[in-house]
């Protein structure tokens, strides 16, 4: 039981003192009432997804379903440095986009289903502001 | 060579060497996992079930060592890194459970794993690991200890908004202070090294995005390939070295 007061207090000290420097740093900078900063510049993102919304249209779903793995591949490689910024809103778009792949990625894919996720897709993407440094 | 009565420890002493190859295979587990899933186009669900099979072989292979050989070893450790990853991928992801919900499990989990391993075995000891009974205790609380990192660590970095490097610096510190504590004020030596192995997950991962994450969010933009090679050839140098050297095996308490 000593053993595990200890071990308790040896993860609870540097944790505590890792919030304390991050809460003075924040009072430091007046960004703690900033509670929902924005994902910053998606329009590589909504290029993409702009594309694949012009193949569907054409009736080519083939080629919408290549283009849209770019997208995926994008996405994917900035989880990391997008989603600590702001997790709901990244969650929102990340939901979006499984919609629209797996609308594509059906054996036969349904052109309605395929558009109304992709707009989806685009109106999440294009809710974020632009980023104002 | 140890005689056949002489009972044999089959994993390895915890060294330096030991904290350097685990730290560096979390930090493959989480950019293999990635890459397998979306780089080969695989998908989650089968990403999962081929490194699960996968791993059940390395871990058929691992058993019938019968003693440390550094190779079968660290294959498991970097199969589990990658499955322990993939099975809280899973859960969030496909099924929707939440972080905390995901940590919460795990814990109790890893600690019913403990409790009926040190109810059978009368000891935890990772220096005794002599029959296949205690190995798959060991296996399984592995497991368990990779999941749970990387839950937990991913619960801190979204829950708090923190970035990888913010995060590698608050699980560092814990370690830090868990080593202060084994090293100078009596932390026993069993009970800190599962607390530092749940931690080093949650490190190895922000360390291993420092290197691969694109220099816009403060990264260095090596790219998750080349991160993952690096890594990899750094792990089979290491393990090389220990079995030409025949460092590490330890043959009784």
């Amino acid at each position: 039981m000593r053993q595990f007061l200890l071990a308790i207090v040896l993860i609870a000290m540097p944790v505590a003192a890792f919030s304390g420097f991050m809460i003075w740093q924040a009072k430091a900078s007046h960004t703690v009432d900033a509670p929902a900063a924005n994902l910053g510049d998606l329009s590589a993102f909504r290029i993409i997804v702009t594309d694949v919304q012009a193949l569907a249209a054409g009736g080519d779903l083939a080629a919408a379903k290549t283009r849209i793995r770019d997208f995926e591949l994008a996405w994917d490689d900035n989880e990391t440095g997008l989603k600590p910024i702001n997790p709901a809103e990244w969650h929102a778009i990340d939901d979006a986009a499984d919609a629209a792949l797996s609308a594509l990625r059906v054996s036969a894919p349904e052109p309605v289903r395929v558009n109304e996720t992709l707009s989806a897709l685009k109106t999440s993407l294009q809710n974020r502001a632009p980023v104002t440094p | 060579m140890p005689t056949s009565r002489t009972p044999i420890n089959r994993v390895p002493q915890v060294t330096v060497e030991f904290w350097l190859i685990k730290l560096m295979a979390v930090t493959m587990g989480e950019t293999a996992a990635d890459f397998l899933a979306v780089n080969l186009g695989l998908g989650l669900t089968a990403t999962s079930l081929l490194m699960a099979s996968i791993l059940a072989g390395a871990l058929v292979l691992q058993f019938a060592q019968k003693r440390y050989v550094p190779w079968a070893y660290w294959l498991a450790v970097v199969l589990i890194s990658i499955v322990g990853t993939l099975v809280t991928d899973n859960l969030v992801d496909n099924l929707g459970v939440s972080l905390l919900t995901t940590t919460i499990v795990f814990t109790v989990a890893l600690a019913a794993t403990f409790a009926v391993w040190f109810a059978y075995e009368k000891t935890l000891s990772i220096h005794a690991i002599f029959t296949a009974k205690r190995e798959a205790f060991y296996w399984l609380a592995i497991l368990f200890t990779f999941a749970l990192g990387t839950a937990a660590g991913d619960l801190v970095a979204e829950q708090f908004g923190l970035g990888y490097l913010a995060t590698g610096v608050l699980f560092g510190m814990i370690i830090a202070s868990l080593a202060i504590g084994y090293f100078f004020l009596g932390l026993d030596a069993i009970l800190g090294f599962w607390l530092v192995y749940i931690f080093t997950r949650p490190l190895g991962a922000s360390f291993g995005d420092l290197l691969s994450q694109p220099a816009q969010y403060g990264g260095l933009g090596l790219g998750t390939t080349i991160t993952s090679l690096v890594f990899l050839g750094t792990i089979i140098a290491i393990i090389a070295w220990l079995t030409v050297g025949r460092r590490g095996a330890v043959t009784a308490p």
